[in-house]
Order: structure tokens, then sequence, then C-alpha cells
């Protein structure tokens, strides 16, 4: 009422800007009335006015429920009249909310974090699943070529990576497709020197600009005339984001020159701006692939062995995708193509038409369900705290209710409040969602292109719809609870509020909230789960320690030459402080494969296990050290077994299990690689000479985190570096990579062991050093980003939970301060008062929990095939995630109930 | 002075029932025919009838209409209805019953 009294005259300076003829009629009409009877009984006119408005009371009340009965009536206010409504109401709202700024403060911070959450994995699950890559023009009509495999022994398997001369035929069905284009991505050298750096590029055939219908910022595209064969010319488009880091946004740069792959290439475009072709991740440059190529001899434009390109193709208006997939499937079989091919699917680049569903995109739409749930916390927080202030304000309200405040007046007010408090964390939950997006992305997911605008509409439109949903949801909460009749009581003195059924729709809120953390962290438990036991199963090595460098000699060193260097780089590597050992290897685990020709005597076909040939490799006695092989019967290798030394070879338990079973696989014989006097079979010929197997060691995994498959049972063996199965040209290079072995941070030692290994050679060396770990990361991936969302969320619900707790409690407390100071009077001690008080946090919380967990216990085979080796009903994450949510309880509550304990039984006695 | 009483929220519903038996009236004659049946000893504010009579015929027992007074000036004029009839004889019973319960108990034994 105070405000009532405060704001008076401003409000009577409203209403009388108002046109409110009607309202005003009738009152005048009273007033004057009034008077008049009382300048009949002999008052003076003057004084007769004063007293009839004296006794008609308050007249800008009884005004605004004119006007709210008018309005009832039927008469409708003209919008000027509404917009002054409105904006009499924000601003009543702002004054209210400013009285309680920390009460302002938690729900706006609450709805931030809570938006901000729910816009951001938004934003990427549109990203990964729901928008076409950027820049493409009519994307509904653009697909990738998908070519699926099927193997002898009936496994299928696609691959979007294939050969120019596919790439040619699919091009030639004019009938289907209106453009078909291919590139080939590639991590390139730009710049020179010690400057010169790695840039993403992609090189593309001549049709590809036009087949995606791209634009440029800048210049121009690139054109069927820049990729003629056989060396293209060399014309380069900068990517935009590129063009603004590393020419600082120029528009000169156009026919500027610029060293790639130490050629000299003209600028003739800058991409537009979010463009990167049909790849999700940032793209550098973009190169003619005839450019490109030039030094990679012809070999790739005819052999259809060399898968090098990806394919896309704009469809003709009319042709659907799968009258498009029979073309080129038809094309396909009648020219080119493996035995094994069996068909080509066009993939349409706008994802979710695609029936293909990467685990990341599977998890990131789990995600954003589960921002949504952190959404619905919040907006039952907010309610909780709005219904908590609501309660302060009962007496207030119930006196304007009796007064004659329309409801429909006051349901308008409050959620003139709730809806402020929502705009207002929805503005500050955009930034929080770009900051997050862009962390998310940053850690999470590296190779997904960041958004080159602060907020995408889309998010802007979702996130503020999901904070007015929120906002009239938490509104509504204490509207429900005041626009009761009973509120009239709250007028009889002394009445004390607070009665059992406020508390029990904040309990019932509060368990809400409780319960869906459960679900949330049971969740977060899972998936943590999940990632600890994918990471820490035995592989049979231990790739903690360990680097892995790449090296290009530029075409300075060529085959036997280039090994030699890489020998003699790992020798010298060995000298520098921090690393422990290197060696040369040709194939490992998660990275390079070598799968040759193999025979056993006594058998007319390989060797497989689950149709799958053994894995080769080829091992110095350091390889062994470092990948951890572990012998089980013979020896390993030594310095003996060397080039021109008998021929030995190492079997895995499966292969020495499977191929000689029941018999001692020590002493047999195998086969490996080709006689290339005679024509390629899978089975190695006996012309070869035989290998002796002299140990058998553990399996190790080969190629997948997730030991499913052909990755069970998988056959491997290693013969010594020096006896690798020759090439005919005896200039041949064995060497693909180096292994190094550090004792620090391999994180932190890649760059000192790159410059290392650039600054010590003479020719021009560049290298790619990366812990060995980033080969088997973008398997685990998506189980991190599963693993972090999941515990981000959980712990962002679970500290929204804990506020909305803490109020709860408080609001108990100090509602029941009498009856605590009766306690404390009649000689109840301070804990046993604390007590009290932590018991009903707890109970409160128990409840919520036993929902939650059976919410998860029936949601439980939804999320199953996501998770690794557990269970989704673990019994000791869901144990875990009650416990959690207990601890958190009581340590809301601890507050509450110190304050509780401290009552002075006195003063207690004596409120009220 | 006569002692004033302050009117019981609820019982100015009956009130207001009442006095719109006599026929349509408009606010200022309801409050002008209340002054007098109470020899003026039952205060309100005045302009606190106009909110009860818009509760009043929200619920349907009042309607109104706009017409002309005495001295032809625009006045709203509000009318009982069926419902609000009906409201007011179980309203009547019940407030009869309650009054003769209390003053039962008031009255000294």
């Amino acid at each position: 009422m105070s405000d009532d009294a405060r704001f008076t005259p401003r409000r009577v300076l409203q209403a009388l800007r108002r046109p409110r003829a009607e309202a005003d009629d009738e009152i005048a009409f009273h007033i004057e009335m009034r008077a008049e009877e009382l300048v009949a009984r002999g008052v003076a006119p003057d004084e007769a006015l004063r007293q009839a408005i004296a006794h008609f009371g308050d007249v800008e009340r009884v005004r605004n429920e004119i006007d709210a009965f008018n309005t009832w009536e039927g008469r409708r206010m003209s919008i000027r009249e509404s917009l002054e409504a409105l904006r009499h109401d924000v601003a009543y709202a702002t004054r209210s909310l400013r009285r309680e700024p920390a009460l302002a403060a938690g729900v706006v911070v609450t709805f931030a974090l809570a938006i901000g959450a729910t816009a951001a994995m938004f934003g990427l699950v549109r990203q990964l699943m729901l928008a076409p890559p950027p820049g493409i023009t009519e994307p509904s009509r653009v697909a990738q070529a998908e070519l699926r495999f099927v193997t002898d022994d009936g496994e299928m398997y696609t691959a979007s990576t294939t050969s120019y001369p596919v790439f040619r035929g699919l091009a030639s069905q004019t009938a289907a497709f209106s453009a078909v284009a291919a590139s080939h991505a590639d991590t390139i050298l730009f710049g020179r020197g010690a400057s010169a750096t790695g840039v993403s590029s992609i090189a593309v055939t001549g049709e590809y600009f036009s087949a995606l219908g791209a634009r440029v910022a800048l210049g121009r595209t690139l054109g069927p005339a820049d990729d003629e064969a056989p060396d293209g010319n060399s014309v380069v488009v900068l990517g935009h984001a590129f063009w603004q880091r590393t020419f600082g946004g120029d528009r000169g740069v156009i026919g500027s020159e610029v060293v790639v792959e130490d050629q000299r290439f003209t600028v003739v475009g800058v991409a537009a701006q979010g463009f990167n072709g049909d790849q999700r991740s940032t793209v550098d440059l973009f190169l003619p692939l005839n450019a490109a190529m030039r030094d990679r001899g012809g070999a790739w434009r005819s052999e259809d062995h060399l898968n090098v390109v990806t394919i896309v193709a704009r469809l003709r208006d009319g042709v659907t995708f799968d009258a498009a997939s029979a073309a080129a499937s038809r094309a396909l079989r009648d020219g080119v193509g493996s035995r094994e091919l069996a068909g080509v699917e066009l993939e349409s680049v706008v994802p979710g038409r695609s029936a293909r569903q990467s685990q990341q995109a599977r998890i990131a739409r789990w995600l954003s369900g589960v921002s949504w749930i952190v959404l619905l916390i919040a907006t039952a927080n907010v309610a909780t705290l709005l219904l908590l202030r609501a309660v302060r304000r009962r007496r207030e309200v119930a006196v304007r209710i009796a007064l004659g405040i329309s409801r429909a007046r006051l349901v308008r007010q409050l959620l003139t409040e709730s809806l402020l408090l929502a705009s207002i964390g929805a503005g500050a939950g955009l930034f929080v969602a770009r900051w997050l997006s862009d962390v998310i992305r940053a850690t999470l997911i590296p190779n997904l292109a960041p958004s080159e605008r602060l907020v995408e509409p889309q998010v802007l439109l979702v996130s503020l719809g999901a904070a007015m949903a929120a906002g009239l949801l938490a509104g509504l909460a204490p509207l429900a609870q005041l626009a009761k009749p009973q509120i009239t009581n709250e007028l009889h003195a002394g009445a004390a509020p607070g009665s059992r059924h406020h508390s029990r729709a904040q309990r019932t809120l509060v368990g809400l909230q409780v319960a869906l953390c459960t679900v949330l962290l049971v969740g977060a438990g899972l998936f943590v789960r999940s990632l600890d036991r994918i990471r820490s199963q035995d592989l049979g090595y231990n790739v903690e320690r360990l680097l892995f460098a790449t090296i290009d000699f530029r075409g300075a060193l060529r085959g036997s030459e280039s090994d030699a260097a890489h020998v003699e780089i790992a020798r010298r590597l060995e000298q520098v402080a921090g690393v422990s050992g290197a060696t040369v290897v040709e194939a490992m685990p998660f990275g390079f494969h070598h799968i040759p020709p193999i025979s056993v005597p006594g058998h007319d076909r390989p060797p497989t296990a689950g149709g799958q040939l053994p894995i080769m490799y080829a091992a110095t006695p350091k390889y062994l050290e470092f990948m951890d092989v572990k012998l089980l019967r013979g020896r390993l290798f030594d310095a003996r077994d060397r080039r021109g030394s008998p021929y030995v070879v190492l079997v895995n338990e499966t292969m020495a299990r499977e191929t000689w079973p029941g018999e001692s696989a020590i002493g047999k014989c195998i086969r490996a690689g080709m006689d290339w006097s005679q024509p390629p079979t899978p089975l190695a010929p006996k012309t070869l000479p035989c290998r002796e197997v002299v140990g058998v060691v553990r399996d190790s995994r080969a190629r997948s985190l997730l030991p499913r498959g052909r990755e069970t049972s998988l056959m491997q063996y290693y013969v010594p570096f020096g006896q690798i199965p020759e090439h005919p040209n005896a200039n041949a290079s064995y060497v693909n990579a180096l292994l190094i072995r550090v004792t620090g941070d391999p994180e932190r030692m890649a760059p000192l062991v790159q410059q290392a290994i650039q600054g010590a050679s003479a020719t021009p060396t560049f290298a790619r050093v990366s812990p060995y770990q980033d080969l088997l990361d973008p398997q685990l991936r998506p189980w991190r980003l599963g693993a972090t969302l999941f515990s981000t969320l959980g712990a962002l619900a679970m500290a929204i939970a804990a506020v909305g707790l803490f109020g709860v409690v408080s609001y108990v407390v100090s509602q029941r301060r009498k009856e605590i100071g009766v306690r404390l009077a009649l000689g109840g001690t301070p804990s046993v008062v604390a007590g009290l008080v932590l018991r009903l946090a707890v109970r409160m919380v128990a409840v919520g929990v036993a929902v939650g967990t059976l919410v998860a216990l029936i949601a439980a085979p939804a999320v199953q095939s996501m998770l690794f080796a557990t269970s989704a009903r673990e019994v000791g994450v869901i144990a875990g995630a009650a416990l959690l949510l207990t601890g958190v309880a009581i340590a809301a509550a601890l507050v509450p109930a110190w304050r509780a304990s401290r009552v002075s039984p006195l003063t207690a006695l004596q409120s009220d | 002075m006569t002692p004033d009483v302050e009117i019981l929220r609820g019982t100015l519903d009956v009130i207001l029932l009442r006095a719109l038996t006599q026929g349509p009236l408009h606010g200022y004659a309801i409050s002008r025919w209340i002054r007098e049946r109470t020899d003026e000893q039952l205060t309100i504010e005045e302009g606190a009838l106009y909110p009860a009579l818009h509760r009043l015929a929200r619920k349907g027992w009042v309607d109104s209409t706009w017409g002309y007074s005495e001295n032809n000036r625009k006045a709203r004029y509000y009318r009982l209805t069926a419902a609000g009839r009906k409201r007011l004889l179980v309203e009547t019973t019940s407030w009869e019953q309650y009054a003769r319960l209390v003053s039962r108990i008031l009255e000294p034994a």
C-alpha cells in the first residue's frame, strides 16, 4: 500500500493524460451528486466538494477498477492505452524489483545460465544436425556421394572418399545432375621458410563453386578453366576468416602472390563469409585440384584404386535423391568401380535429410534435450523464488485485492515482473551462449568451424521463446496461489502466513528440480563412467608419453634417402632434453596400416579373423618397447634381426590360436608380401621366403576404441623393420613416421620436438608433431563431449537447485521462528533445532531423488546404446548422484539451520 | 458522533443486492440508500461500492447499462439479474441465521 501512496501524484498525472471518459463520467457523477446533496444541507460549495471527494475514497484506484470493468465489458482499449498500461506495468515491476536486488539478481543469473546453456546447445545441434554448411545456394538440391561396398564375407561399409575416375563417371550423368564436382581436403604449407604454417585447404575441380552455388566476398571463384590438366592455374581463393586473420581483411589482396607448398599462387578471390565448401571445418584456401596435385604425377587421374576425392553434386530440378542415386549406381557399375562397390548413395548436405547420423550428432541431440531440462529446472527455481517473494508480499497483495484491484491487473503485474526478469536473463544468456559454444567448440569439437556471426537468428529466436515461456511459467506459479479466494484470510490480523499449502507448492517445485537434477547427474555419471572405462581400457599399450611425427622433405629427399634421414633425425632427437627415445615406424595402431598379402604353408586361403587379413607392423626393438608389446612365448626382436639375417616374425595370440589351433606357433612359417613378377593376389605366393615365428605376443587394439566386431579378434604380426616385404623399386621408402617417447607432457614437448626436427636439417624440412593420443582422440571425442557437457550442465542444474533449496529452507525457518523460539525456550538445544532444519531439507530432497531415480531407470534403455561397458542402471552411479544431491541439500540448509539455532527465544516470541 | 461501524466484507455484497431489489439504480443512489437505511452510522468509502458492484456483475448477479439520471446526467445503472435475486435469498437466509446465532451467544445468560 505504501507504494500506492508514494506514487499517487504520478499516477494522478498519468490519469489526467489518459482519456478515460466513462470512468471519469461515473466518478464525476457520483462526486457531484454527493456535493450537491451536501450543499442542499447547507455546506459551503467548496467544502462540499472536498467532503464529497473524501467520502469517495481513493479516486485513482476506483478509476482503475472501473477501467478494468469497462475493458471486461468488451470495450476495447486503444493501442495507445495498452502501451501506456504496459509501460506503467513495466515501470511498476522495475520499481518493485529494485527493492529486492538480491532476488532479482538471483533470478536473472539463473535465467542467464539456463538460457545460455540452452541456446548454446541448440546452436551446436543446429550446426551439427539441422543446418547445411553455410554459403550453399539451394542446399536441398546438393548432395554428397557416399559409396557403399560389400566385402567378400558379406560385411557392408561405406566410404565418401573415392577416385577421380569415379568422379568422372558421376559427372557424365548429366540427366540427373546439373553439376558434379570433386574436392580433396588436405593440410598444406602456406608461406615460406621458418614462418611457413600448415593451413587447411580444399583442392577442387572446376565445377565446385557452381555446384554449391557459392559466392565470393571479393574477386572471383574458381572455374573450369582454372582446373585444366595437367597443371591447372596457380590461383587461389582465400577463406574469409583466413583472409581476415592473415591479411587483416585487406581488399588489395586480390592479384597478390602467396606461397603455397613452395609454389607461387595468385590470389583471385576471397570466399563469402562462413563458406567452407561442403565441409563443417574451417577451410583456409581453395585451390584448383590439378594445381594442388601437380607434383603427384598423373596416376591419380586415371587409377580407380587411388581414393583421393570426395564428390558433391547438384541435382537437376525434379530429380529425386533416390533416382539420382540409382542413376549414379548404374553408371559406376557399368563403368569403373571395384568389385566390392555395391552402389552410390546421394546424401543431402542438409543433415536432417540424411539417413546418416553420427555419434556426435546423436550426443548433441541428447545434450540439447538435457539443456532443456536445465531450463526447466531454472524455471522451477525462478518460480520458487518468485513464490517466496509473493508470499512475503501476501499481505500487501491481499490488501490490494480487497481494495478492488482487479485480478486481471494483478496477473498482469506479476507476469510483467517475471517476463521482465526473463528478458534480462535472456539478454545476458546470449552472451553466456556465445561464450559457452566457443568453449565447447575449442575444447570438444575442434573440427567444427566457428560461426562468424555473434548469434544465429534462429538461436536468438529460440532463446527468446524459451525465456518467454519460462517467464510465463515462473510467473504463473505464484499467481495460482495468489488468485485463491482464501487470500482474504490474510487480512485478519495476526493470521500466520505460510500455511501448509504454500510450502507444499514450494516443496513440489524443489522436489521437481531435485528430480530433474538426479536424472542429469545420473546421465553425467554414466557418461563419465563410460569415458573413464573407454580411456582406461587396456589397449595393449600406453600412449601417454608418446609423440608422433611426420616429416616432409618437400621432395628434396626421396625413397631410401628419406628413410636414412628419418633414422638420422631419430638418432639426433634422442639427444634432445626431455626425449627418452625415438624410432622410425611404418605402420602403427590408429595410424598408418599395412596389410600385405599373406599365406601359411598347408592352408590354401590366407589366415583371416572375421574376414579381416592380419595387420602387419614393421618393428624396431624400440618400437616393441614403446608400444609395450608383451611377449608370451619365445623371444622379441633384437639387433640380430636385420636385413639379410634369417627372416623372423612375431604373431599375436589370436593369430597363433586361429592359424595353428592346438599347436605351438613357435617355429612355424608364414609368407608375407608380393612377388612383383606375378599378378597381385591376397595370398602371398610360395616363391617368397619363409618367415619363422620366433615369438607370440599379446593382442592389442589397432583401429577402434570400441571392442566390437572385427576389433575383438584381430590378427597382428610384427616383422623386423629391416625385413619389411620388399618393394620392386630399389629406392622405395619404408619409413612413414617417427615415434618419440618423452619424459614430460607430450602436449608441451610437441613444439620443441618440431623445432628440433626442422632446425637440425640442411634440406628444407617440415615436421608435424602431435601427441600419439591425438590419433585416438577423434574416437574419444563423442564420449568426452557427452561426459563434459553432461557434467557441466549437471553441475549448473545442481547449483540452481541448491539456490532454490536454500531459499525455501530459509523461508521455512523464518516462518517457524516462533515455533523455534518456543522450542528453545522450553529447553531445546541449538543442535536439536539445527537438526530439525537439516532433516526438513533432506526430506525435500529425498522425494525428488526417488522420483528422479525412477525416471532415470525408466529412461535407461534410451541411453544404453551410447554408453561403454556401463549399464544405464548402474547402481554406483545412481547412488553417487543421490548422495551428491543429499550432500548439496545439507550444504544448502546449513546456513538457515545455523540461523535457526541462533534464534533468540525472546525476540522470536515478541515478534508479531 | 455516532460510532463508526466498519462494514464487513461479504456483507457489502448482500447490502448491494438488497439495494437493487428496488429496481435499477446508479452507484450514487445506492450509496445514498445505504446511508439513509443506516442513519449514516455505517461508513463505507463510497468509491469502494464500484469495485464491489463490478465484482457482482462479473458473477452474473448484476448487470449494468448506461442511462440518464433525474437531472439528465449520464450515469451507469445497475440492475439485479435473476441469478442475483436467487443469490440474495440464499445470502439473506444464511446471514439472518448467522446473526441470530451470534446474538444468542452474546446475550447475557
